[in-house]
């Protein structure tokens, strides 16, 4: 369960949230959407806990405990999964021994045991064949080379083995073809469940094709403009978001 | 003429040879290096004036217990260990191993300080000299030991014979405020390979010099790497002589530089033949008050068309307090040429380290997997896996000890 209440973020001495208020219960699937510039990205990234966004007001909670002051990776810890929507290329890191260290860390810093590296096998070999990727891919340095989609993939995988209570998907569908939407959205909606919920991000409707949100929301100029069911965003898909736009 | 130094007190004209007086007079007229000689802008290495050096070249009486111990990278390697009074060869190589007076074979009449302070106090050089069609079965690990407070100096000459091929790793070890003087002089036959890894790890204080001559005939290739990790004060300088066709001569290393000390790594190849490749490949990696130097030069004679050289000299600082003085220079005469250069001094990426730490690696996790990354694009270029394993361990301790 997610809870932000009233959160005002500045960025380099602009306010970009001005009083956003978002409550998604255990279990639910939640969409916004958007304008460009509408604030999108700089919710998920104060949601993760990125440095350089400043919280002037309000709090983020999460599953019970204030995640507002929290590092990163402690939010990692505390369930929190962002899929971002450029993953970096990292060269010189294999994917395969990020994927293990990422997971041993947030095991760590859950109170689990690590896991032996035949577990980890086990798991990574399970969770990629799922999504259509090879172990050739998962040995090449972290994101290097991959296309977009294959950055995309990488990133659902992260999250499958993280298990998340709480994943924030970020432009997901961004550089997608078709085929890739659908492994991608596959692979999000296995981890769907009454003990888990998502927040998908996104600027066109097609994505909730896939992923279809119990609720749909409007962000613009910093604020929720609207929220309603997933009729919402056929509305949006038709209408554009001009009337949001002008709003004060 | 430059004031007396300590080197002064210690050189002895009446036993030197001609040759080294006149070595000595020329380190004598331009005095050791500083700021004002434009090869040395960033480096001045006067403060060994005032040190309190002894002498290490007579060499006492033989002493059977080494200062250290070896560890070599290599279950079977062929060794040689070199101390202020020992000369340990492994005898499968003394074949090939001979000694001879120092006569100006390793340096030529130069007006580099440190190369005429070598020359001067410089009575012998070690030759390893591989005939033709002669490939060692097993690599060569040389372990260099300076003992604390001394000067010593030491020639090496490296000749490969037609289709000859050696992997040399130079492991140097220079104690306690001691000062290291080096020269070394590589010559490649046609079709000759040498693999030549120097780890310079140095303990507090030290004073390290490296000068190192290649040149190298046709179908020559050279994968040279060196590790700079400790010593107060290090230069490695490379003059590399591309005088084949068809060779590829590539000469990478990282630097590992922390509280006040300096780094500096200085080279220039030159492109005499056509048709051949050269690569100039650094990673520095700057702490605390820490000073890094690159120097690179790639020069293209009128005649080297279809050179194909490449330079990339990356650094990144950790604290705002160091600095990098980066000079890539390309001197390019032929017309048909390809020679790229790359030069980046900067932090670690915060954007990467907010990625790695979504996904629960610790800040410090994340900082030393992202210099891990950043040092290992060039330990790759040595193509050896148990060089590289010894090599990225070693990363593994540096990052650890850091403040």
């Amino acid at each position: 369960m997610l809870e932000i209440k009233d959160l005002h973020v500045e960025v380099e001495g602009k306010e970009i949230l001005k009083g956003l208020n978002l409550s998604i219960p255990k279990g639910e699937v939640h969409a916004i959407m958007g304008p460009n510039g509408s604030g999108k990205s700089t919710l998920s990234y104060v949601i993760a806990g990125r440095e350089d966004y400043e919280i002037t007001k309000g709090e983020i909670w999460l599953d019970g405990h204030n995640i507002t002051d929290m590092e990163p990776e402690e939010r990692a810890a505390a369930g929190l999964f962002l899929a971002f929507q450029y993953p970096l290329e990292i060269p010189g890191v294999p994917t395969n021994n990020f994927l293990k260290t990422s997971v041993n860390a947030v095991r760590k810093l859950r109170g689990q045991e690590e896991l032996k590296p035949v577990e980890f096998l086990k798991l990574m070999k399970e969770k990629s064949g799922a999504l259509n990727m090879s172990q050739d891919m998962l040995k090449r340095g972290l994101n290097v080379g991959f296309s977009g989609g294959e950055k995309k993939r990488n990133e659902v995988l992260q999250m499958l083995m993280l298990e998340p209570s709480m994943a924030v998907l970020d432009e997901t569908d961004s550089g997608l073809d078709i085929d890739a939407l659908k492994i991608v959205a596959q692979g999000v909606n296995t981890l769907r469940g009454p003990e888990r919920s998502m927040l998908v991000i996104t600027h066109y409707q097609r994505l909730l094709d896939y992923i279809v949100p119990d609720k749909v929301h409007v962000l613009a100029q910093g604020k929720i403009q609207r929220s309603g069911g997933k009729e919402l965003a056929l509305e949006l898909e038709e209408k554009g978001y001009g009337d949001f736009e002008n709003a004060a | 003429m430059q004031p007396d130094t300590v080197f002064d007190t210690i050189f002895d004209s009446e036993i030197a040879s001609d040759q080294q007086r006149q070595a000595f007079a020329r380190f004598k007229s331009s005095g050791l290096p500083h700021r004002r000689m434009e090869a040395w802008k960033y480096s001045d290495f006067r403060d060994l004036a005032k040190r309190d050096l002894n002498f290490d070249g007579e060499g006492d009486e033989a002493n059977d217990d080494l200062p250290f111990t070896p560890r070599p990278i290599f279950e079977e390697s062929y060794q040689i260990v070199l101390t202020a009074d020992q000369l340990r060869i492994d005898e499968a190589l003394e074949p090939y191993i001979r000694f001879e007076a120092s006569e100006g074979s390793v340096i030529g009449k130069t007006d580099n300080p440190m190369a005429n302070l070598n020359q001067a106090f410089c009575d012998d050089v070690i030759i390893l000299d591989l005939p033709d069609n002669t490939a060692l079965d097993k690599p060569v690990e040389l372990f260099i030991y300076t003992s604390e407070n001394a000067f010593a100096v030491q020639q090496l000459y490296i000749s490969l014979g037609e289709k000859a091929g050696l992997r040399l790793i130079e492991h140097v070890r220079s104690g306690t405020n001691s000062f290291y003087n080096q020269a070394m002089r590589i010559e490649l036959s046609k079709d000759a390979h040498l693999d030549h890894t120097v780890l310079q790890q140095s303990d507090e204080g030290a004073t390290y010099y490296n000068y190192v001559h290649l040149s190298g005939k046709n179908q020559t290739g050279y994968q040279g790497f060196v590790l700079n990790k400790g010593a107060a004060k290090a230069r490695f300088e490379m003059l590399s002589d591309v005088d084949g066709e068809q060779s590829e001569l590539s000469i990478s290393g990282v630097n590992l530089i922390d509280g006040d000390r300096l780094n500096d790594i200085t080279l220039e190849t030159r492109h005499n033949e056509p048709n051949a490749r050269s690569r100039q490949h650094f990673k520095t990696v700057l702490n605390d008050q820490a000073t890094g130097v690159f120097q690179g030069k790639i020069y293209v004679d009128r005649k080297a068309q279809k050179t194909d050289g490449y330079q990339m000299n990356n650094a990144l600082l950790l604290s705002p307090h160091c600095q990098m003085n980066s000079k890539p220079q390309l001197e390019i005469y032929a017309d048909d040429v390809k020679c790229s250069h790359g030069a980046t001094t900067g932090q670690l990426d915060k954007n990467a380290l907010f990625y790695l730490r979504s996904r629960g690696l610790s800040k410090e996790q994340a900082t030393e997997l992202l210099i891990h990354a950043f040092v290992a694009e060039a330990v790759r270029d040595i193509g050896h896996e148990d060089i590289e394993t010894h090599i990225m361990e070693g990363v593994k301790q540096w990052l650890l000890t850091r403040a």
